[in-house]
């Protein structure tokens, strides 16, 4: 019983990163209908940048965050500029999107790369002490604590952003139509690239988190996270932020199950089948929101 | 319909001038003169691409260096050899187009240095062409012609350290695997092999992976007093280092494979110190070798293993170049049968460094070293002053 | 000899590695071009691959026996993918395609019988030169013979606008379901022959990356060609060779040239040339208002004679969205030969009513007939019932704008034997007053004769009940008459007109009987004289202060 509640712990951690990963990209989805690939990238980079300033310059990490969200952040909106943009207005709009960022993607790996040099990097140790903790019978660290805290808080900040503000309305107005929207005064443009800078600062925090607790740094880091947070994107479903919250728990908790109990190639298998699964019976995912019913 | 007719020609124009295009291109590399007298030897290395900086490149140098010791020798038999390189760029069709452009100089033997698909796409065209192919691949090759010779013994140094942790008294001992990579696999096999009771915990990981909190909750419940870690080098130095930060380890003795390199220290930094692994080769810290000086002298950096390996080949090469040269014909077919007996002959064992046999059923055996990490990071052999 | 790729030199095997890839490339062009946003070609590729490969080695059958498996045993998972996927589109069948493709890859890594990761050796290098070629050619040919046919417009009308194609009979789910067959037999076609090539199969080659080198191959060839993949391919492959001195460079390439070309380039490279070309000038149509005072004499009245036999009728139809229920127990009859309007103010349901009555919604309750078919049966499948004798145009006119006016009047067409296409458009071509204009991109022309084209299109079909939604939205007078006139045409062949309008006097004139609807719920029925006068008619347009 311990062993399960520890593997569940540790789940719920890994399920809150890839929870914060995701949502960045489903709030993405969510508002303009596209397959931002490209965010894989962006994912790496808030990683890279977060190794910058802590090793390089030798910030803590706790200072370094909101630096590197802000950078992550901008760096998504310069790929919205450049990559999206102009190729949605088009009729297959959404398909030329996806290609694009998946041109994108490429790039930005490959720069990435070249950056690192082929090599596989670390953050410095001393950008965050994290001490061992027990609750009961279930190990954790600090960190891992203050990353689902944090997390946490994020989360709950976008959901009363999108919910109260004005900003969260205009968003769910672009995410319901664009063209409605637009008549109605919102500025589409200014709300979509706002949108892709939260999540490419959701997607930095997630990074530069992943890139302390799990020590590897390198050019596929991104990529790697990439199709589990697809998965907790589709089981969450990707209208509500909360929704994600829990798709991202679930695949965390479904795949740590299976590394222990059965093994990690496993966990793969069933992260796919669970997506694949949801896909084919409920596409909308757990959590269904109004703009989900009412498109196709 | 007139419209259609006259796109259609120019579309047909389009395509034979692309195809000349290509053809003038690619079809401008024949078979160059022959230079008199010099055997020349392909070496198809992985210079660009992933596995540039811990293979391709380290074992070129090794193997120039070796080719380069051997002039005297050579010349001394009356054999010059020239060695011309193409670059893999660790892909399989620029490993065939590399092999292909070697196979067109009229090469009898090709050196290829590592990656398994690699290798097994070009050991049936070496096998078909009858050249002798001696390559870096983990995986079994094809060998129809019994032309593919392998020098990664992977299993031998492997099956060392199983024995070594039976005879050091350790009886639990438990087992992270990459799963996904053939290599880790045959090493975890190999390394069972030396165990009387078998691994008590098996845990698989897939390559890419980074975060080991279920798989440190399994050990830690299976109680054992060593774990292998047969992983990417990244990967064993994140498992090391997490390890040390849940705590609970102190007790367990850490072994990794011949596949750690300078990387696992990168991630686990002082962690790591303690931690043994074999290596074919490791350099000796603070009391370097000859072979040591010379190549940190030639190319400014420390050899690795891999450095060690090419000038193992290197000289194994010679050694094989001139016993065929004395036989009579120097060709594909004469190394074949004359490689086995030149990797143990009295040359390779003055000059060589590392004891690299490789048979003539393509296997190879190489007993290896233990090695462990020195301050500063740098792979040093375990129990060296270093 | 039949090595003549050896011509290539030491490219040789780069070469025929780039012809098997754009075989692959060609089956997710397939998928792509019908706006199918799908992409599970690797993963079918390493099906035809591994399957082949276990036939050739575990079960040492012949070369043509393991190509022919592979083939099939690729289009047999593509089919079954298909059926598992039927209801998702767009992102979501992207993703999915995606996860499948994952699926395969873990599978292959981990069964004993594809030899894990270490894949298998020694596959016999059976496939020689000529083979490749054939299959390649017999691909490409194929493709372009289906994509000329009807199948070839269907698709394209699919791609444009599914809506639209599925009420020219075109059944979106079945022409989907074929295509995913057609893309996993060419991908395992392709993947079979390249391990007889290589000799050898490992899963790290059906990897994220071979994906997007295909994506790069059929962005690059664009996708308004067939042969855009070849010459996609020939520059993904002339690449690396050309650029030599920077191999590492390659991937960034590739990723720039994607980013690029879909930007400034989106029909690929073949695309770009052919707009290029010079395009001739379209003449001018000719002036409408002589045209309909030259040959239109017909007056302007109703045909008060007894109007035919019912043809449709829905009863008690209700359909709700949301909270809000858009129809109200709304019951509706057409009979042939006669005009039947349907007015009322915005918001009151009368194209959520046409969408009923073409099948694009299942109500929530209501019965009905069309013809002798029963609406429960065609309610959700807009193909079906255009295939029972039902057709319509839509509000906003939705036409191949890139296409001539002929080809997508030839959409309509029913395909059945003994017709004659080409005969038939012309045709209608003539009796529409658009001979003129075969051969002009519709997009091109002025909005009365698109009009009249998509009504065109309407009638190739031969409907017995024709639907027009708003037909002279944003017309002129002139325009309008023209299209009233053609309606009255239309009714005197015995069709029932089902007209949706704002033009209230005109429909007074012209309808034979009208129906008004009110927040969903029907007001009044009847000639339209006594409609239009009635007290709650007129309340519900202007409101009841105005009363006289």
């Amino acid at each position: 019983m311990d062993f399960l509640l520890q593997q569940t712990v540790n789940g719920i951690v890994l399920g809150s990163v890839y929870a914060l990963y995701a949502s960045g990209f489903g709030l993405v989805m969510a508002n303009l209908r596209i397959f931002h690939v490209a965010h894989a990238a962006v994912f790496t980079w808030g990683a890279i940048f977060a190794w910058e300033l802590t090793s390089r310059l030798g910030w803590s990490l706790l200072v370094a965050l909101p630096v590197v969200a802000v950078l992550a952040g901008l760096l998504n909106v310069l790929a919205y500029f450049l990559l999206i943009r102009r190729v949605l207005h088009r009729r297959g709009g959404e398909m030329a999107a996806f290609i694009s960022s998946m041109g994108g993607l490429i790039v930005l790996v490959e720069l990435a790369h070249h950056h690192l040099d082929g090599a596989v990097v670390r953050m410095n140790a001393d950008a965050f002490t994290s001490a061992p903790l027990s609750i009961g019978p279930v190990r954790i660290t600090t960190l891992h604590l203050i990353m689902v805290c944090l997390v946490l808080v994020i989360v709950a900040v976008t959901s009363w952003l999108l919910a109260r503000t004005e900003l969260g309305r205009e968003i769910r107005t672009v995410a319901f139509d664009k063209d409605t929207a637009a008549i109605l005064g919102v500025n589409v443009d200014r709300v979509s690239a706002g949108v892709f800078f939260a999540s490419g600062a959701m997607a930095g925090v997630a990074a530069s988190f992943v890139a302390i607790a799990f020590n590897v740094i390198d050019a596929g880091l991104g990529s790697t996270y990439l199709v589990i947070a697809l998965g907790a994107m589709v089981v969450g479903g990707f209208g509500s932020v909360g929704g994600m919250l829990v798709g991202g728990l679930v695949i965390g908790i479904a795949s740590t199950y299976a590394t222990g109990y059965l093994s990690s190639t496993y966990r793969d298998l069933v992260v796919f089948v669970l997506m694949l699964l949801f896909l084919a019976l409920r596409p909308e995912g757990l959590f269904r929101t109004r703009a989900e019913l009412t498109r196709v | 319909m007139r419209s259609v007719n006259w796109t259609r020609k120019r579309r047909l124009a389009g395509a034979a001038a692309m195809v000349a295009a290509l053809l003038a291109l690619t079809g401008c590399g024949g078979p160059a003169g022959d230079n008199s007298g010099a055997v020349r030897i392909g070496l198809l290395a992985n210079l660009t691409g992933d596995a540039a900086m811990s293979f391709g490149k380290p074992f070129e140098r090794g193997f120039e260096l070796a080719l380069h010791e051997a002039e005297p020798i050579l010349d001394e038999s009356g054999v010059s050899i020239e060695v011309l390189t193409e670059d893999a760029k660790s892909a399989v069709p620029s490993a065939v187009t590399g092999y292909n452009k070697l196979r067109q100089q009229s090469v009898p033997l090709v050196v290829q240095d590592s990656q398994s698909p690699l290798g097994q796409a070009v050991a049936p065209l070496a096998n078909e062409d009858r050249i002798t192919l001696v390559s870096g691949a983990g995986s079994a090759l094809e060998n129809s012609g019994g032309y593919s010779f392998r020098f990664t013994d992977l299993s031998t140094p492997t099956m060392s350290v199983g024995s070594r942790l039976a005879e050091e008294g350790h009886t639990r001992i438990g087992l992270v695997v990459a799963g996904d990579n053939p290599s880790f696999t045959t090493l975890a096999e190999a390394t069972e092999k030396g165990l009387p009771a078998g691994f008590a915990s098996r845990q698989e990981v897939s390559s890419q992976d980074t975060d080991f909190s279920a798989v440190l909750a399994n050990l830690r419940r299976d109680r054992l007093d060593a774990v292998v870690l047969s992983v990417l080098p990244a990967q064993a130095g994140n498992l090391i280092l997490q390890m040390k930060n849940a705590g609970e380890f102190e007790h367990v003795k850490l072994i990794g494979t011949v596949a750690i390199s300078g990387e696992t220290y990168t991630v686990a930094r002082d962690s790591a110190r303690g931690f043994e692994f074999p290596q074919v080769w490791a350099p000796g810290g603070t009391n370097p070798t000859a072979f040591e000086r010379r190549y940190t002298e030639k190319y400014g950096e420390v050899p690795t293993a891999y450095g060690a390996l090419g000038y193992q080949v290197g000289w194994t090469t010679v050694a094989a170049v001139i016993q065929a040269e004395k036989s009579g014909t120097v060709d594909g077919s004469a190394l074949r049968d004359l490689l086995p007996a030149a990797s143990t002959s009295d040359l390779v064992r003055e000059h060589g460094i590392l004891g690299l046999e490789m048979t003539a059923d393509g296997l190879a055996i190489s007993s290896g070293v233990m090695a462990t990490f020195a301050d500063g990071g740098a792979m040093v052999l375990a129990g060296s002053d270093g | 000899m039949t090595e003549f790729f050896s011509i290539f030199g030491a490219y040789d095997f780069v070469i025929r590695d780039g012809i098997v890839l754009s075989l692959v490339a060609l089956s997710l062009y397939v998928v792509l071009s019908a706006g199918i946003f799908a992409v599970p070609q690797v993963g079918l590729m390493a099906v035809g691959a591994y399957v082949s490969a276990v036939l050739s080695v575990d079960a040492g059958a012949p070369f043509v026996v393991s190509l022919i498996g592979g083939t099939l045993a690729s289009g047999f998972v593509a089919l079954l993918l298909a059926g598992l996927l039927h209801r998702l589109n767009g992102i979501y069948l992207a993703i999915a395609s995606i996860a499948f493709a994952e699926i395969v890859r873990v599978a292959v890594l981990n069964l004993p019988l594809t030899g894990g990761a270490q894949g298998k050796v020694g596959i016999p290098r059976t496939t020689t030169d000529l083979v490749i070629c054939i299959v390649v050619v017999v691909a490409v040919a194929g493709l372009i013979a289906l994509k000329r046919s009807r199948f070839g417009l269907a698709i394209s009308a699919m791609r444009e606008d599914s809506l639209m194609a599925s009420h020219q009979g075109i059944d979106v789910v079945r022409y989907r379901t074929a295509l995913f067959a057609l893309s996993g037999i060419l991908a395992g076609a392709a993947g079979a022959l390249h391990v007889h090539m290589s000799g050898f199969v490992e899963p790290g080659q059906f990897s994220f990356e071979l994906l997007t080198q295909l994506l790069a191959i059929v962005v690059i060839g664009g996708t308004v060609f067939v042969t855009g993949s070849l010459v996609g391919a020939l520059v993904i492959i002339g690449l690396p060779v050309a650029l030599t001195g920077l191999a590492s460079y390659e991937a960034l390439v590739n990723g720039v040239l994607i980013v690029l070309i879909v930007a400034f380039a989106p029909s690929g490279i073949l695309g770009s040339l052919r707009s290029w070309w010079p395009v001739r000038s379209s003449p001018s149509p000719p002036d409408s208002a002589d045209e309909t005072s030259a040959e239109r004499v017909l007056p302007l009245v109703r045909d008060d004679g007894p109007a035919g036999d019912t043809v449709l009728e829905v009863r008690d139809v209700v359909m709700s969205f949301g909270g809000l229920r858009a129809l109200d127990a709304v019951s509706v009859e057409a009979r042939s030969g006669e005009v039947l309007g349907i007015i009322g103010p915005n918001g009151s349901g009368k194209t959520t009513l046409l969408n009923v009555l073409s099948g694009v919604y299942r109500p929530e309750s209501g019965t009905g007939t069309l013809l002798e078919h029963d609406f429960s049966e065609l309610w959700g499948h807009p193909h079906v019932t255009a295939q029972s004798g039902l057709a319509r145009t839509f509000q906003n006119i939705r036409l191949m704008d890139e296409e001539t006016v002929s080809t997508n009047v030839r959409l309509g067409i029913a395909r059945r034997p003994g017709v004659d296409v080409h005969e038939r458009t012309r045709n209608l071509l003539t009796e529409n007053r658009l001979d003129w204009a075969a051969d002009i991109p519709v997009g091109s022309l002025p909005y009365g004769v698109r009009r009249r084209v998509e009504i065109a299109r309407a009638l190739a079909r031969e409907p017995r009940v024709l639907l027009l939604d708003e037909p002279t939205a944003g017309m002129n007078p002139t325009e309008r008459q023209d299209v009233f006139d053609t309606i009255s045409d239309i009714r005197s062949r015995g069709v029932a007109v089902i007209v949706v309008e704002h033009d209230v006097a005109m429909m007074r004139s012209f309808c034979d009987r009208l129906v008004v609807l009110d927040f969903g719920r029907k007001i009044a029925e009847g000639k339209p004289d006594n409609v239009l006068d009635s007290k709650e008619v007129i309340r519900a347009y202007i409101g009841s202060g105005s009363l006289a």
